[in-house]
């Protein structure tokens, strides 16, 4: 008891007591453009910048993102509003501030017209949680079209659009003109993240250890043993989510996420 | 060989700089000294230092399963030292791999010491590219110098990177050989250590059926007193640096037989 005025004040002092909710959705209506490889990097950047996350990974029953994450993922179906409430009523009970929500591929449309219904937006648009949405884009010129869809939940939101290069070698088909024009009519832009090629033997051998990136770059089993994983392939791991990390530094992803609130 | 392993990795950035030959070196070196050193050949394309040691593994490092071989093998635990010939080919990606997998710390917590021996041309860009490399790696570095490349030239003594690698305390010198001889020891069939015992004074000439195995016995007198001249001074270059690097490493340094 005598300890509490001292935590409140150091909680106070690191602007931990004023750190408003935020709420992350990393999706996309298009399946396959590796939304939770997205997701999972996002896990571990947090994580290596001491900064409490808690995840949902919405595909349910399977729950891809909870088998690399399981201490810190939970597996909800956001059709339901049981697991609605789980997710959005917690938000301001839970001691952990930043909520990863890895949205399964064709659910984000709905995923966001369910929230809004909620009045998780108003919510929002009030000033109560802050919001982030990570639309992961495919290589053809129709994802662009998901961008007119997201636009109307992104106004008082973070917007990030998140190129990923990592299971597809193409280049992608659409232009910068192309991809402005997008944007033009909305008069705002996002903010582009380009996740980088990571090298296919890696990223398999990563998939089978079942273990998050961060854990097989340090050559760490899931029960945080020591691992017998490829110098070679756990350096080219690092190496790519090294630079993964760097756009969301870039993108000053930590400081919205936690209020400038917990250093790395 | 106890305490620490050496990885020998002979570099350079541009072709027909002796790499191979300087590998062959230390591969015979360590062989007199008792060792059997684990061999890498990284030209796919033209595998050259295989042909002189058949059991050195050809790596293709294009592939990530070559790659997965050379690295992954180089830092495991086995007392034997390590040699690879680093074709120019692959000078460039070497490095960045080098660097992106971390290569230096992963083989230190295994009890391995990378040892880059670097043999520039009498260019600036060699000698600034091997600055830079020696300073990124912090492990040891050997430049070796080959006296087949020439000297420098004036124009090299206003580089600041050459005069900082002549002042690089390990440091060899591969001397001269006439071309003629040394074409001789471009057979493949031809070992180094094997020669000197072979023309050592006082050893039994060779019969027609050792012709097969010491292609250069039918050479003149005056030729194999030239090659063994070139043969144990550099030899001993090898020895003089790699006893350097162990003592600065403090492990036991190895000792070959005489020769």
């Amino acid at each position: 008891m005598a300890k509490e005025p001292k935590e409140a004040k150091k909680a106070e002092k690191s602007g931990g007591g004023k750190q408003k909710p935020a709420v992350i959705i990393v999706g996309a209506d298009k399946g396959g453009v590796g939304k939770t490889t997205v997701a999972r990097t996002m896990l571990d950047y947090f994580a290596g910048k001491n900064a409490l996350t808690r995840a949902f990974d919405t595909e349910s029953p399977r729950g891809t993102l909870k088998r690399f994450h399981p201490r810190v993922t939970e597996v909800v179906d956001l059709t339901q509003v049981a697991d609605q409430m789980k997710v959005l009523d917690t938000l301001h009970s839970s001691e952990v501030k930043v909520s990863v929500i890895d949205v399964r591929a064709g659910l984000l449309s709905r995923t966001l017209k369910d929230m809004t219904d909620v009045g998780f937006f108003d919510a929002v648009e009030n000033g109560e949680f802050k919001f982030a949405l990570f639309h992961v884009l495919g290589p053809s010129v129709a994802s662009l079209s998901e961008i007119d869809e997201m636009l109307p939940y992104t106004e008082n939101a973070e917007y990030y659009v998140v190129k990923n290069h990592i299971n597809d070698t193409n280049f992608f088909e659409w232009d910068q003109a192309t991809y402005d024009r997008y944007f033009k009519k909305a008069r705002r832009t996002a903010k582009d993240i380009n996740v980088p090629k990571l090298n296919e033997m890696a990223y398999e051998q990563v998939e089978l250890a079942g273990v998050p990136f961060v854990s097989f770059g340090q050559n760490k089993t899931a029960k945080n043993q020591k691992a017998d994983y490829s110098l070679v392939l756990r350096g080219y791991v690092r190496t790519w989510e090294k630079a993964v990390h760097e756009q969301y530094d870039d993108a000053g992803l930590m400081e919205w996420a936690t209020d400038g609130a917990q250093a790395s | 060989m106890l305490g620490k392993s050496l990885a020998i990795l002979v570099v350079s950035p541009r072709e027909r700089s002796g790499t191979t030959l300087i590998a062959r070196l230390f591969a015979e070196f360590f062989r007199l000294a008792g060792d059997a050193p684990i061999l890498f050949d990284t030209d796919a394309v033209k595998p050259k230092f295989s042909k002189f040691f058949p059991e050195a593994e050809i790596v293709n490092l294009d592939q990530t399963k070559g790659q997965m071989r050379l690295f992954d093998t180089l830092p495991m635990r086995a007392h034997e030292p390590k040699i690879v010939d680093v074709t120019s080919r692959v000078f460039p990606g070497f490095f960045t791999l080098m660097r992106d997998i971390d290569f230096v710390t992963e083989a230190r917590a295994n009890n391995v010491e990378p040892v880059i021996v670097y043999v520039p041309h009498y260019e600036a860009d060699d000698f600034e590219r091997g600055f830079r490399i020696r300073e990124h790696f912090n492990c040891e570095f050997l430049l070796a110098e080959n006296a087949f490349l020439g000297v420098a030239p004036q124009s090299l003594h206003s580089v600041n990177s050459y005069w900082a690698l002549k002042a690089h305390p390990a440091h060899m010198m591969i001397p001269l050989l006439d071309p003629m001889n040394m074409n001789l020891m471009e057979d493949e069939r031809v070992s180094l250590a094997e020669f000197l015992k072979a023309s050592a004074p006082g050893s039994a000439m060779p019969t027609p059926g050792e012709k097969a195995t010491l292609p250069l016995a039918y050479l003149s007198l005056d030729a194999r007193s030239k090659i063994r001249g070139w043969i144990k001074p550099s030899l001993r270059e090898v020895q003089r640096t790699v006893q350097l690097v162990q003592a600065r490493l403090n492990t036991p340094v190895s000792e070959p037989q005489a020769f």
